[in-house]
């Protein structure tokens, strides 16, 4: 794995021993601008110097006006870094139509979580994409998926702040000044959300930081993987050396020393494994789903002791007076019984529940509103032999 | 692509089941978008299976309307086994689009059908360049985010040569569609794969960095309310005018469908509407469920009045409930038979909504259930039979007030 880090405001660059390129935010382009666009050659030349490369990074979308307008200044600005990092899709059209040659870091961070849409991105642009920044929801697995199909760099959070939220509207005040605020609610048990407001919107990080450098260090060999260090906001004088040690060493203990001098608390989001797919089948009441063999209806009126309304869709099965069937309640009952008094709504008496949409029966203690009504079988008519 | 001046936008409703898609096309929808028992962004709903979809179909197709299947989680690479038999099965019921968000996705629609592909609103798509990037991927129309105004979504229509679909009412995301993922990592619930809990709507404290504090509901959007919009609609058309709210109730579905395609029908048969008229619509609105209403960024730039900032009640609210809906009539009884969904009483006012025309105000007498005892007051979930109330039919809704001035 390499590393790619943000430059702060102290313009503390990391250690070129294994930081091998800075990400400079600028006003108007950023989430979180750090710089103003007078700072960027000074910078550039820094990176050089120091033998690292320099990217800008535009984590913003755009309307159409404001999209010509972005390009044309980026464009500009283009000279005095090695790479741009752009996450409007439309951005990135505009600039690779209008510079050929120019290749691009894609930010695919909001969603894109499967390898055939990657693959996609990769294909549609081509040779203009050096590299594609991948969603901080990418588990270790997904990951090791990802980069044996897709022909390209990719990028992963390792170390930093995690941004949860991008609005355009401004939250916190009316104004257009930066604003920072941190936000708790009764209804969650996370306490203090980071939020910024800038002229471009409303961002909020999770209240922890992800801390994941530990977890690959040691796994992604070459140059196909980079991970992403921001330390924005934080002791970046302090944190920096701790961080080489660790990285030269590769040790627990110097992961240890290094947390222990981090402000904030650290998690590992989803790397070690995505587990959003089994906790939100939990949430599914499967008693609720249908299953249509069999299937008559709902149980849309239980009056006790006396009726029950089903509603039939055009595809249930039809009932006959005395057919077995079962009742399965929401709560996963099975109740058995027999079809009595079966009538139309207007109370007319049915001899079978075909062409009905809604039908009447006798009550079967317990098939409440909400069950489900399925055909158990049917007995044949006993056959009457005529007198000889 | 022909000329969209004069021509009257689609209406697209939400169908969250069945009952609700037959409501939404008897009330007027000229579309209706649904979702499968997977792939979409509302798992928590009620959605359709495989039958259901072909039943559908059916009913829509015979009445000349349109149905779109949404498909627009982010998907995992496990999550896509068996979408090429799902797609196969779509393509075979002849759905009329499918609404995609992931290039994943879209991809394996264009591998394994001939779909019609509409890109969702959760790929936040917001300029010219963009709207180009997905047509050179196969779609043939973009949701466009819901932080356009009319004019710059009408102005994307024209320059990128694509049909654009707009939200015109409903609930909003505060962030950018697709942008958020709170839910993920608070909950555990994949809010780009149908699991979204909603933090958004929960009340925050603030502190902000002069040591300001404040309570509110800052991160909750007022609803969408798109009904001051219309006119605007001759000078900058757009080809679809969406409804959010697969979640929402059958009286939500039907009164709003039927008060929008009343306002586009008077809208493109008149030089325009008056304001009389627009109120009129808009009084239709507030009998719905809703939350405040704002303009969105229909008109101008959502500031913050369209957000809950005071420490107010930022629930879902209305002067109106859904009494019931029309089962069956009986000419022989004389008789209409109501599934309750809220109670009312014997000599309450209810309203009755005809899919056309104005609405009926009756009083709610002889309330009898099937057994023929009368009764003084209905449950919900129950069905009763009232005096049949001329040009009832089935499916209309009859809804009741709540609230007394």
């Amino acid at each position: 794995m390499q590393l790619v880090a943000y430059l702060d405001k102290d313009k503390f660059f990391p250690p070129s021993s294994f930081v091998k390129e800075v990400i400079v935010c600028l006003r108007d382009f950023s989430s979180r601008p750090v710089f103003a666009k007078e700072d960027l050659p000074d910078l550039y030349a820094e990176a050089q110097r120091r033998g690292q490369q320099l990217l800008l990074e535009c984590d913003l979308l755009f309307n159409s006006e404001e999209l010509e307008r972005a390009s044309a200044e980026l464009l500009e600005l283009e000279s005095n870094t090695d790479c741009l990092r752009i996450l409007d899709t439309g951005l990135a059209r505009l600039l690779v139509e209008q510079i050929r040659s120019l290749q691009i870091d894609l930010m695919v961070n909001w969603g894109n979580h499967n390898s055939e849409g990657l693959l996609g991105w990769n294909e549609a642009f081509g040779s203009a994409i050096r590299r594609l920044i991948l969603s901080p929801e990418i588990s270790h697995s997904m990951l090791d998926g990802f980069i044996k199909k897709i022909p390209r760099q990719v990028e992963i959070p390792v170390l930093g702040a995690l941004q949860v939220f991008y609005s355009r509207r401004l939250l916190l005040s009316e104004g257009k000044d930066d604003v920072q605020a941190l936000a708790s609610s009764e209804e969650s048990a996370h306490k203090n959300f980071p939020f910024y407001q800038n002229k471009r919107g409303t961002f909020m990080d999770h209240v922890r930081d992800l801390g994941i450098l530990d977890d690959v260090v040691n796994s992604f060999q070459g140059e196909q993987v980079w991970g992403r260090i921001d330390l924005r906001g934080r002791p970046s004088e302090v944190l920096w050396p701790l961080l080489e040690r660790f990285w030269e060493s590769r040790s627990a203990e110097d992961w240890l020393t290094f947390k222990e001098q981090y402000t904030r608390a650290l998690f590992k989001g989803y790397f070690r494994q995505n587990k959003s797919s089994s906790l939100f089948r939990k949430l599914k009441n499967e008693h609720l789903e249908k299953q249509h063999d069999g299937f008559v209806g709902e149980v849309i009126d239980y009056t006790k002791k006396e009726y029950i309304v089903i509603k039939q869709p055009v595809w249930g099965h039809h009932l006959c007076e005395a057919d077995w069937i079962e009742f399965l309640t929401p709560e996963g009952k099975k109740i058995g019984g027999r079809v009595r008094d079966l009538h139309k709504l207007n109370g007319h008496v049915l001899k079978d529940s075909e062409h009905e949409n809604y039908f009447v029966m006798k009550a079967v203690k317990g098939a409440i509103v909400k069950s489900q009504l399925y055909f158990t079988k049917r007995e044949e008519a006993p056959v009457v032999s005529s007198p000889s | 692509m022909g000329s969209l001046l004069q021509k009257k936008p689609e209406i697209l409703s939400p169908a969250g089941n069945l009952e609700k898609l037959k409501t939404a096309i008897l009330y007027g929808a000229d579309a209706v978008y649904l979702g499968g028992q997977e792939y979409g962004l509302r798992s928590a709903a009620e959605n359709f299976s495989r039958i259901e979809i072909e039943q559908a179909m059916e009913f829509a197709h015979k009445r000349g309307r349109k149905v779109y299947v949404v498909l627009n989680a982010f998907l995992h690479d496990e999550d896509m086994q068996g979408l090429d038999d799902f797609l196969a099965f779509l393509e075979k019921s002849q759905v009329d689009a499918v609404i995609v968000a992931d290039l994943g996705v879209l991809r394996q629609v264009r591998k394994f059908s001939k779909i019609p592909i509409h890109l969702s609103t959760q790929a936040s798509c917001l300029n010219y360049e963009s709207a180009l990037f997905w047509k050179e991927q196969g779609v043939c129309r973009i949701v466009l985010g819901r932080e356009l105004s009319l004019q710059e979504s009408s102005q994307i229509a024209a320059k990128a040569g694509l049909e654009v679909e707009i939200f015109i009412h409903g609930s909003m995301c505060m962030s950018y569609s697709g942008h958020c993922l709170i839910s993920n990592f608070t909950q555990g619930r994949d809010s780009n794969r149908g699991g979204c809990a909603q933090s958004c709507r929960f009340e925050y404290s603030l502190e902000r960095e002069n040591g300001e504090r404040s309570q509110g509901f800052f991160l909750s959007s007022k609803d969408l309310w798109g009904m001051r919009a219309l006119p605007l609609l001759k000078e900058f058309p757009v080809h679809s005018l969406k409804i959010e709210g697969r979640m929402k109730s059958a009286l939500y579905v039907g009164g709003v469908t039927k008060a929008y395609r009343a306002a586009i029908d008077l809208l493109f048969s008149s030089p325009n509407l008056t304001e009389e008229q627009i109120v009129h619509f808009e009084q239709e609105l507030d009998k719905s469920v809703h939350r405040d209403f704002c303009t969105g960024n229909l008109l101008n730039s959502a500031g913050l009045e369209s957000v809950y900032d005071e420490r107010v009640h930022n629930g879902e609210k209305s002067d109106y409930a859904i009494a019931g809906m029309v089962l069956e009539v009986s000419q022989e009884t004389n008789q209409m038979f109501i599934e309750v969904k809220n109670s009312f009483n014997l000599g309450q006012t209810l309203e009755l909504l005809p899919f056309q025309g104005e609405n009926i105000a009756f009083q709610a007498e002889h309330i009898l259930n099937l057994i023929g005892k009368s009764l003084e007051r209905t449950k919900p979930s129950s069905v009763i039979a009232l005096p049949l109330v001329a040009g009832a039919e089935a499916y209309n809704i009859i809804r009741v007030r709540t609230q007394c001035n």
